[in-house]
Parts: structure tokens; C-alpha cells; sequence
């Protein structure tokens, strides 16, 4: 960039604007805070896809097939990625939201509903011309959410109602009331067979976009993520929600009224929700049909927590969840793999993105092994190899209770096997961690594995299990780690008391 | 059309409210362990199902209702375990680790279920579930007979575990420690009792009894295990805990509430088919009652350390 | 820098992510292959295991796959919002060389889905179950509809003259028209082998909660009712579970009538082995497996043709089970069920499909 461009940009408002955000976005993301964020987030989907793997293995699946797949779905059908990904930006940036102020909107499920049956209300039984009836819809839909997460809101600042509560009641409230609403009972069943409103006009419609599914709606999503990025980061309100969020007690004291604060954010939380159904009735479904929501409030705290309730982290988030649904499909189809693969890969992200520690303590632990290696090669590579073990330990243990399982009969003789490989699977991963962390008494667990294997190789005989010969050999290596452990042990000792000497 | 004698019908009423109460406040005793001790636990929702699933494979592989029951108190514990370690252990956020937890539990179950019952969404039918005790003086007494008549242990645990909850919440040194960590961690951490020891047991005994809720579900008073049989009911036993202000007796009674709001509007589209077009409504009208009861009657007041990672750095 | 360091390190992450993506896209090393499978299946959301619609439907695919040789596939979708991707996905057919001969689709709430995809695929063949779509716009569709309240008259007239008690019950999974269509069926024929019968109809609220399931049914039991027709897909399946419990301690017989698949095993003790006795009067067939059946035989013969196949008592695509196995009905419920049966078919009188009482 010149000067010349720097001083036009200098000139115009809205240019210098985005030169400022553009250029704040650049330190944003060489700041080290950032840089760490995402690498710990990178670092959790590839441990979540390592333990999957585990998972697929177990349940008889391949997993490299599958997840070659799920790449090729996620890749090949962006739009359909970005499709699944617009209603979840806007659920998660409200439970976002919520969460800044320190409050954990449960029912955002709810206030979807209620958003979605107000726009379709507004959208099938009052005609309006293009333009105009798309956003009334969406305004109407974003106001009933509001409204139904303003409620809770009211609440929880002025009564002290737990907001976790009141929301999912509500949301329960909001399921079965729109359920009435459109059944043969409610004044807006369309007479079919199933519990439904009639289409909404045309005019009310969200035009596509591109592809067969995404709609409009995604623009509208991401606006509103540089909406409450704004709103939160550059407001007045945005800063008083954070500061009620970060200690109600002390905004009082600083002179912020919280309770309106709440209030509000549980206000704008719902819209948002509310907006998010709406959408989704107006690009996708076409009317509004009873139980109509996957779980989209629900799948929205997942979204919100993935992307650490930060707007831009949400949209991440969302894309990656949408990326999920879309190769999953594939995954599915192609592969075979039970759709609820999916929800545990999602799991076990979201699991090891709570934790960034795990994954410091991993690096940290593997740098001082591989530090101390240069030094000192022997005790390290015990370590390392054992750790290594640990690992495998766990595998062959959980593979051997698959083996288990599809034997013919039930024995007490297989069920006691079985309950050695649990065990056996739990110490490997005791192992793991011992070793890695560089326990001083680590040894002892090998020894115990090496017991184990070898009381599973002879119930294994007992039983005519098929895995005897595998149990043997391994619990002749981890005898024979254990004593190279306590050999190495030993020297060390008396290398120290002859340098001593 | 009513042909049962009102007193039939309030003792089936009775009958399904605790049926629906048990794996609600099984739950919710355990959501108050951890919450008391100071970790959020939403998790209870996965712990169940996990509970649920490992009870009726157990049962289905070994024939023994009662190893399946300790499988899934193990495994509901394992699960929560998971919860304590990246929450206690690694510091992470509780709503996050928890979310993380509901999503393993569910996606995990079905799959597994394929691989145990080689079919989909439903496990075959387990024939020895956890028989009911029949207590033959009361059966035949109106009103409490029909609930109380036949019982399964797992209804008679819950009274139980209520009681016993209470005695070690408020009479054990135990958990005072577990009060301590999560109303005030450092205190605690300054008379040499480890923080992080005492909410890791509250938190695994969270799962433990999820387990046995779950189980209760599989194969107490149901027969097998399906594919979210849980059915939302862990996100309810975390209402029933919060409404029972974190209290056992609280929470046994919000429970019983829940399950005899469900029983009354089974029993009013059964005995009242006039109001069938408005059953909506009537199954509405529990959650509203809650809204309004939190929003008119008091407050919530959770523990005060609770979701902050305890870091013994802190500590002036 | 070390910052420089990390930058280029996530642009070259980037750039390789993008990279791989683009070459599975352009270079698929996996295929496409010659397409071993005839049909492709998307179930209803509930997916497998419901033990009678998305069951029956599968029964009836492996039925056809085993006489005519063929194989297929299915997809079990998570939501509604998945249907068109895994319709499409087949229509495609972007990993095999040739298309699928038959795409079905099973449920209604796929109509919307399948019209879109129908559309963009005039020569590909599909199926939709339980749904109409209009032949005239897409004459490759072929719908597949059931008379469901015919069936269901048939089991409330075994209901109605076995019933001790004079007193019936009807579980639905919803309250919703599709589930009235049954109820309607139900009570009618009821009435019309037992006038003035009582009856009580409610409904789970939800497909899945078997303890919801066997709670009604404990109250309705309770409450005097003898015989339970249960819709309700798997919270059915706790309707089962209440009457084996509480016949062991009634004085008269409970029984359940199963729906869509033939369940009367699952009254037994062991529904794995089932032996009698059973407390499964009867089930009413819905018999989507025959349609499903019928549709591919159609296929593969080459004698498939767009439009609607409706499925009636006349043509065999609803019945009642009969499990002389586990179960023997008297003659003379047998003989006046087959005279409603016969009356039905040959139009002498009709069944309602809507709730006629208020």
C-alpha cells in the first residue's frame, strides 16, 4: 500500500473505516493471543479426528475411507456447507451474546420457533410487495424471538429466575405452542395431512443464491456477525454487557445498571435466534411445519463455545459445523458411517477445545523429551517409547473387546476378558501420561500392563479366544520395557554415586 | 367414558409421577454434586444416555440386570470423569467440556448400539430387566398401592439417595470439603485439603448417578436401549436441580413435581378426551408453572465458585 | 521473526488444505466406479429401527434385493434440511459411473425435497412413499399411498368383538391428521362390530419415548381399557412393555395391536424367540414392504411408470396379521373381520380417514 492510496483512503470516511478495520484484523491475527487461539483450535480437531479414528475402528468401520469422504463432501459442496452453516451463525452469535453478558441462553431453540412461526404468520397471510415482505418478515420473526428471550431476560435481572431454567421452559412452551398453532386444533393448519401452515406467498421469499440450496439468508448471517461484532466491541451498551458479564457487581459499583443490561442482551439474544428461524422458513422450508428445527438452538452453544463467543469465532465455527453436516452426508452415503459419527467428532472438538492446557501439556511434555534426547538419549527414549506404547496398549486393548464381542456365545470366561482389556485400555492410557510427563514412578505401570496382558493371554486360552498368542507377546515386551526401565534405572544411580565418588 | 374410579386414576397418577421422577432426580442429586462442588456439569444429558446404553449392553451380554447397573453407574462415572479432567484437571470451561460431553454421549450410544445389537435406532428387547419389588400389604391399598405396591428397586433408591445425599452434604466432613470448593476454594485450600481432588469426586459422582438414571430408563422401567431415549430429560433433571435450589430435598421434590405434572396430562387425555384438541396446552402448563414459580416466588442462588477453575496460584 | 515464521507456516496450511480439497475434487482418486447398487433408499428422519415404517420399507428392499438379485443403498437423514443433499447426492451419482436404476424416498415431509430434485432429473426414476405428487409435472415419480384408515378399521372390529371389557384405547405418536387417518380407522371399526364401544385416544407427543409410551398405557389399562392399538413408533414399543407387565397382575386379558410390520412377536417374553403366549392381538399391516417391493419388481421389469400406486385392502397393501403361532382368533371374529374386509373392498361401506367424533 503508497502513501497516495493511504491519503485518498485518509480523504473518505468509509474508506479510512475499512482501512482501520482491515488493518486491525491484520494485528488481530499476528497477535500471539490470536495465533495461539488457532492453533490450539487446529490442534483439537486433529485430536478429535485422531480419537474418532479410534471410535470407527472399534464400531468396524475404515476409518481413512471415511474421512476422505467427508473431505470430498465438505470440499465438493461448498454451497451446501455454507447452507447448513446459515442458521447456526445466527443461533450461535446469540448464545454468544448471552454468554457475554454472562448469561447462558439454553433456549435459544425456543425463540427460534417463535421467530419462525411470526414470520411465517407475517409471510403467508398479509401480501406486501417484493423487498418489503422479506424484511418485514424478518423483522416480525427477530421482535417474537426477542420478545421471547426478553421474558427470561426480565426475569433473571429483576426476580433472580435462573435464566437456564426460564429459557428452556420456555422453549419447551414455544415447541408445543407453535405445534397447536398449526395442528388440525390451531386456526393455521393448512388441511393436509400434516401439521402445517399454509406456503408463504412468493413475494415473501428469500431468493437463492447459488447452488440448489443457500439462500440470501447467508448474507443476512454474515451481516449480522459485523453487527454484534460491532455491538460489542464498539458500543457503549456492547462494553456494559461485557463488563456485567465479566462481574456483575463491580459494573454496578462502576455505575453500569446491569439489570437492564441483562435484560437487553437476553432481548437481543432471542432476536437473533429468532431471526435465525425465520430465515430458515423463508429460504428453505416455505411454511412453517411443526417440530420443523434439527436442534438448531440446541447446535448454536456448540457453535457459540467452538468459536469461543466471539462473533468471528462463531462464523468459524458455523462453517466448520456446516463443513461436518455437509461431508458427514457424504460420508454417510458413500462409506456407510452412521450419520452419528458426526456428532461424536463434534464432541470430541468441542471437548478439546475446553481444555487448550491438554494440548499444552502435550507440547510442552514432547519438547522437554525431545530437548533432554540431544543431551542424554537413553532415559528420554525409554520414555518416548513407552509412551508410544501406552498408546498402542490402549488400541489393542479396545480392538481386542471388538474381537470379544462377535463371538458366537456369551461366556463369563469372554466377559472377564473383556474386563481386562478395559483395564488393560485404561492403563495404556495411564502410561501415556506417566511417561510422557516423565513420572519418576512410571515403571511400576508397566509392570502392572505386563500383568495384565498375560492374566488376559490365559483367560483368552481358558475362553478359546482368538487373541492369546497377540496377549503373550505383549506382555513379554512391556516386561521386557519395564526391566530395560529399571536396568536403565539402576545405571543411572550408579553412574551418579561413581561421579560422586 | 371415565369408567376407573377417581382413586384408580390418582394412583396411577401417583404411579407415573414417580416413574418419571426417578431418572430426573437420580440425575438432578447428581448435577448437585458437582454444581455444589463447584463444576457446571450440563453434561448430565451424555452421562445418561451413556449410563442407559451401558446397563441394557451389560444386561444384554451377561443376562445379569445387576452388573448392568453397576456397568452403568461405571459408566456414567467415566464419562463425568472426562468432565473432571478437562474441566478440574486442565481448567477448561465447564459449559464447553459439558456441551462436548452431551454430543460424545448421544453420537457414541447409537453408534455402539449398531455394533452391539448389529441393527439400527433400537437395541433388542432385554428379558431380565431389574425385577420390581411387590410389596403385597400395601397393594391392595387404594391410592398409594399402585405406586407403591410394586416398586422398582431403582424408585425405592431414589428416596434413598435423597436422604443419604442430604446426610453427606450437610453432616459428613466430606461435604462440607465439597460445599467448601465450591462456595469458597481457597479456604479450603488453605486448611490442606486439595481443591481439585474433592471437585473431581463430586463431579464423578455427578455421572455415577446419571448413570443410574439412565439405566433406570433401559432397564428399569423400559426393556431396551434406543437411539436419545433420554429424550431431553437431562437438560430437565438440570431445571429440577436448579429449581430445587441445590438442595436434595429440593431437588426431590422438583422432580416429583415434574413427573406428576406429566402424569396429570397423560391422565387428562385419558379420562378428559374432550380436552384432547387443547393437550398442548396442559403439557405446557408445567413449564410455565416453573417460569412463573422461579419468577414470583425466589431466587436461584447458585454456589459462588462455581464455573471458576480453581488455580491454587491464586491464592495470596 | 518468528512471527513472520508462523505466518507463512498458516498460509502454507492453508494453501495445502486448499490444494487437497481441490485435487479430490478435480482428481477424485477413488472413483467414479461402475455403480454396484439398482436402488437407493432415503429413509424418514426417524431412520431405522422404528420396527415398522422405515423397517418395513428396508424389509421389503432386502425382499426384492435377494429375488431379483440387485443390490442397494440408503442414507438414514438427520433432519429434514438433509433430504434434498442425499436425494441429490444419488441423482448425481458423482462416484459411480452409471445411475441408480430407482431412488426412493420414504416419508412424507420428503416431497418438497424430492419435487426439486425430480425437476432437475427428468430421467431419473423415483419412488416416494406416503406422499402424492402430482404425475402430470413429474411423470418420473411414482407415488406410493396407503389407505391407512381401511386397515385400521379392520383391527378395530377384532378389537371391538374381543375386547372384555367394552373398552378400547389408541396411542398415537402425534396428534396430527396422518395419525387421525388411524385413530378414524380404528374406532370406527370398532363401532361397527361393537356399537356404542368406548374409546380413548391420546398421544406420546413424541416418536422415540417409550416411557411416555408405556405410562399412557399403564393409565389407559388401568383405567379399564383392554385392547390398545398403538401408533407411536418406537414410544409404541413401550405400549407393549406396560401390557406384558400388567397382565401378569389383571384379571382379563390386555392386549396391544401392533402397526405397519407384523409385531405380534414383540408381545412375547422374549421377542427373539417368540414363542406363545403373546399379548399382540394383532397387528395392522400397513404393508409399505409390498410397496416397496412392487415398486423395484416394477423397475427391474421394466414396466415402471410414474404416478400414483395406491395401496388398498383390495390390492393387498393392508391387512391384518394373523400368527396362528402365537395366536389363534376365534372363527367367528376371523369370519366378521373378513366380511368388513370383504364389504370395504367392494365399497358397500366406507371408512372415515378423519376424526368424526368430537
Amino acid at each position: 500500500m503508497n502513501a497516495s492510496e493511504l491519503s485518498d483512503a485518509q480523504k473518505s470516511g468509509i474508506g479510512q473505516r475499512i482501512e482501520n478495520w482491515i488493518l486491525g484484523l491484520a494485528k488481530k491475527v499476528t497477535d500471539p493471543s490470536y495465533r495461539k487461539q488457532f492453533i490450539w483450535s487446529f490442534a483439537s480437531i486433529v485430536l478429535a479426528l485422531l480419537v474418532s479414528s479410534l471410535i470407527m475402528l472399534i464400531a468396524g468401520y475404515d476409518p481413512g475411507l471415511a474421512y476422505v469422504y467427508l473431505a470430498i463432501g465438505a470440499f465438493s459442496r461448498m454451497d451446501l456447507v455454507l447452507y447448513y452453516a446459515t442458521p447456526l451463525i445466527l443461533t450461535g452469535l446469540s448464545v454468544a451474546l448471552a454468554f457475554k453478558c454472562g448469561l447462558f441462553n439454553i433456549g435459544a431453540e425456543g425463540q427460534l420457533y417463535i421467530g419462525s412461526m411470526a414470520a411465517a404468520l407475517m409471510g403467508y397471510l398479509i401480501a406486501l410487495p417484493i423487498v418489503i415482505h422479506p424484511l418485514a418478515c424478518l423483522a416480525i420473526g427477530a421482535i417474537a424471538g426477542g420478545l421471547w428471550g426478553f421474558v427470561p431476560g426480565l426475569l433473571k435481572a429483576y426476580r433472580g429466575a435462573h435464566e437456564v431454567v426460564t429459557t428452556m421452559m420456555l422453549s419447551y412452551t414455544a415447541i408445543l405452542l407453535t405445534g397447536w398453532l398449526v395442528s388440525s386444533n390451531g386456526p393455521f393448519w393448512d388441511g393436509s395431512m400434516v401439521p402445517r401452515t399454509p406456503p408463504l406467498l412468493d413475494t415473501a421469499l428469500l431468493p437463492p443464491l447459488w447452488g440448489y440450496s443457500l439462500h440470501t439468508g447467508l448474507i443476512l448471517s454474515i451481516i449480522a456477525v459485523f453487527a454484534v461484532d460491532f455491538l460489542i466491541n464498539r458500543t457503549v451498551l456492547g462494553y456494559e454487557m461485557r463488563a456485567v458479564g465479566l462481574n456483575p457487581d463491580a459494573a454496578e459499583y462502576g455505575g453500569i445498571n446491569s439489570k437492564r443490561n441483562i435484560a437487553i442482551a437476553m432481548g437481543l439474544s432471542g432476536g437473533l435466534s429468532g431471526l435465525a428461524g425465520s430465515e430458515e422458513i423463508m429460504g428453505t422450508y416455505g411454511k412453517f411445519v411443526a417440530n420443523w428445527s434439527p436442534g438448531l438452538g440446541w447446535d448454536g452453544i456448540t457453535v457459540a463455545v467452538l468459536g469461543n463467543n466471539s462473533p468471528w469465532g462463531v462464523l468459524a465455527a458455523a462453517i466448520f459445523f456446516g463443513g461436518l453436516r455437509a461431508g458427514g452426508n457424504t460420508m454417510h452415503q458413500v462409506v456407510g458411517v452412521p450419520i452419528e459419527m458426526v456428532s461424536v467428532i463434534q464432541g470430541l472438538v468441542v471437548l478439546f477445545v475446553a481444555a487448550p492446557r491438554i494440548i499444552n501439556w502435550l507440547v510442552d511434555n514432547g519438547n522437554t523429551i525431545f530437548k533432554s534426547m540431544k543431551e542424554d538419549p537413553f532415559e528420554p527414549s525409554i520414555n518416548l517409547v513407552s509412551s508410544i506404547l501406552g498408546l498402542a496398549i490402549l488400541m489393542l486393548g479396545l480392538g481386542m473387546i471388538t474381537s470379544l464381542y462377535s463371538l458366537p456365545s456369551f461366556t463369563w470366561i469372554n466377559a472377564a476378558t473383556a474386563l481386562v482389556y478395559v483395564l488393560v485400555a485404561i492403563l495404556g492410557v495411564m502410561i501415556f501420561i506417566v511417561y510422557w510427563s516423565k513420572r519418576p514412578d512410571a515403571g511400576w505401570f508397566m509392570l502392572l500392563a505386563a500383568v495384565l496382558w498375560t492374566i488376559a493371554g490365559v483367560l483368552e486360552i481358558i475362553g478359546a479366544g482368538m487373541s492369546a498368542l497377540t496377549s503373550f507377546i505383549l506382555a513379554i515386551f512391556t516386561f521386557v520395557l519395564w526391566l530395560a526401565d529399571r536396568l536403565i534405572g539402576r545405571l543411572l544411580v550408579t553412574k551418579k554415586e561413581d561421579d560422586i565418588e | 367414558m371415565m369408567q376407573g374410579l377417581p382413586l384408580d386414576l390418582i394412583g396411577w397418577v401417583f404411579a407415573v409421577t414417580l416413574q418419571m421422577a426417578t431418572p430426573l432426580v437420580l440425575a438432578g442429586l447428581g448435577g448437585m454434586y458437582s454444581e455444589r462442588g463447584g463444576v457446571v456439569n450440563i453434561g448430565l444429558e451424555g452421562m445418561m444416555l451413556m449410563g442407559a446404553f451401558t446397563a441394557a449392553a451389560v444386561t444384554y451380554y451377561t443376562l445379569n440386570p445387576w452388573l448392568g447397573i453397576l456397568a452403568a453407574v461405571a459408566a456414567g462415572g467415566g464419562l463425568a470423569a472426562v468432565h473432571a479432567i478437562v474441566c478440574v484437571k486442565f481448567k477448561g470451561n465447564h459449559i464447553v467440556s459439558g456441551t462436548g460431553i452431551i454430543l460424545f454421549g448421544a453420537g457414541f450410544t447409537t453408534l455402539m448400539l449398531e455394533v452391539v445389537w448389529h441393527r439400527k435406532g433400537y437395541g433388542e428387547t432385554i428379558t431380565n430387566t431389574i425385577p420390581d419389588i411387590v410389596i403385597e400389604p400395601i397393594q391392595n391399598i387404594p391410592l398409594i398401592g399402585q405406586a407403591f405396591g410394586v416398586i422398582s428397586p431403582i424408585v425405592i433408591f431414589m428416596f434413598v439417595a435423597t436422604i443419604l445425599s442430604w446426610y453427606i452434604l450437610f453432616k459428613t466432613p466430606f461435604g462440607l470439603r465439597l460445599r467448601a470448593a465450591g462456595e469458597d476454594p481457597s479456604t479450603l485450600d488453605s486448611a490442606g485439603v486439595s481443591v481439585e481432588w474433592t471437585r473431581a469426586i463430586g463431579v464423578i459422582i455427578s455421572g455415577c448417578l446419571a448413570g443410574l438414571g439412565g439405566a433406570y430408563l433401559s432397564i428399569g422401567f423400559g426393556s431396551a436401549f434406543g437411539k436419545n431415549m433420554t429424550d431431553g430429560r437431562g437438560f430437565i433433571a438440570l431445571a429440577a436441580m436448579i429449581f430445587g435450589n441445590w438442595s436434595p430435598f429440593g431437588i426431590l421434590i422438583a422432580g416429583l413435581f415434574f413427573g406428576f405434572l406429566d402424569g396429570l396430562n397423560y391422565a387428562i387425555q385419558i379420562y378428559f378426551p374432550a380436552l384432547l384438541p387443547y393437550a398442548n396446552f396442559i403439557a405446557m402448563l408445567p413449564y410455565l408453572l416453573v417460569v412463573v414459580a422461579l419468577g414470583v416466588i425466589r431466587r436461584s442462588i447458585p454456589p459462588k465458585g462455581i464455573a471458576i477453575p480453581y488455580e491454587k496460584e491464586r491464592k495470596a | 521473526m518468528a512471527s513472520k515464521g508462523m505466518i507463512a507456516a498458516i498460509v502454507i496450511v492453508i494453501i495445502g488444505v486448499a490444494g487437497a480439497g481441490a485435487y479430490l475434487i478435480m482428481f477424485n482418486p477413488f472413483g467414479p466406479q461402475p455403480n454396484p447398487y439398482t436402488v437407493a433408499i432415503v429413509f424418514a428422519t426417524g431412520g431405522l429401527g422404528d420396527k415398522s415404517f422405515n423397517d418395513g420399507c428396508y424389509n421389503g428392499a432386502v425382499e426384492a434385493s435377494q429375488e431379483f438379485g440387485i443390490q442397494f443403498t440408503y442414507s438414514e437423514p438427520a433432519a429434514i434440511t438433509d433430504y434434498e443433499g442425499y436425494i441429490r447426492g444419488y441423482a448425481e451419482h458423482t462416484q459411480y459411473i452409471e445411475p441408480f436404476d430407482l431412488i426412493i424416498s420414504v416419508g412424507f415431509d420428503q416431497a418438497d425435497a424430492l419435487m426439486e430434485v425430480a425437476a432437475d432429473f427428468p430421467d431419473q426414476k423415483f419412488a416416494i412413499v406416503d406422499m402424492y405428487i402430482d404425475p402430470t409435472n413429474y411423470s418420473n415419480v411414482a407415488s406410493l399411498l396407503f389407505n391407512e384408515h381401511e386397515g385400521s378399521a379392520l383391527v378395530g372390529a377384532i378389537a371391538g368383538l374381543m375386547t372384555t371389557t367394552d373398552s378400547i384405547g389408541f396411542v398415537g405418536g402425534m396428534d396430527i391428521p396422518l395419525i387421525h387417518k388411524f385413530a378414524a380407522g380404528y374406532v370406527w371399526g370398532a363401532n361397527y362390530t361393537n356399537p356404542g364401544i368406548n374409546y380413548q385416544v391420546a398421544y406420546t407427543g413424541s416418536w422415540v419415548d417409550t416411557a411416555a409410551g408405556k405410562s399412557l398405557a399403564d393409565g389407559m389399562y388401568s383405567a379399564g381399557v383392554d385392547i390398545i392399538f398403538a401408533a407411536a413408533g418406537r414410544s409404541g414399543l413401550g405400549v407393549f412393555d406396560s401390557a406384558k407387565e400388567n397382565n401378569a397382575t389383571s384379571s382379563y386379558p390386555l392386549w396391544v395391536i401392533g402397526v405397519d410390520s407384523p409385531q405380534m412377536y414383540l408381545g412375547c417374553a422374549d421377542p427373539d424367540n417368540p414363542e406363545p403366549p403373546t399379548v399382540g392381538l394383532t397387528s395392522m399391516l400397513k404393508r409399505v414392504d409390498v410397496a416397496v417391493h412392487d415398486i423395484i419388481e416394477d423397475v427391474v421389469e421394466d414396466t415402471f411408470s410414474g404416478g400414483v400406486n395406491l395401496f388398498t385392502l383390495a390390492n393387498g397393501g393392508l391387512d391384518y396379521e394373523i400368527n396362528t403361532d402365537l395366536l389363534t382368533l376365534p372363527t367367528s371374529v376371523i369370519n366378521a373381520v373378513e366380511d368388513l374386509k370383504a364389504a370395504i373392498i367392494a365399497g358397500t361401506v366406507t371408512v372415515p380417514d378423519s376424526i368424526y367424533w368430537s
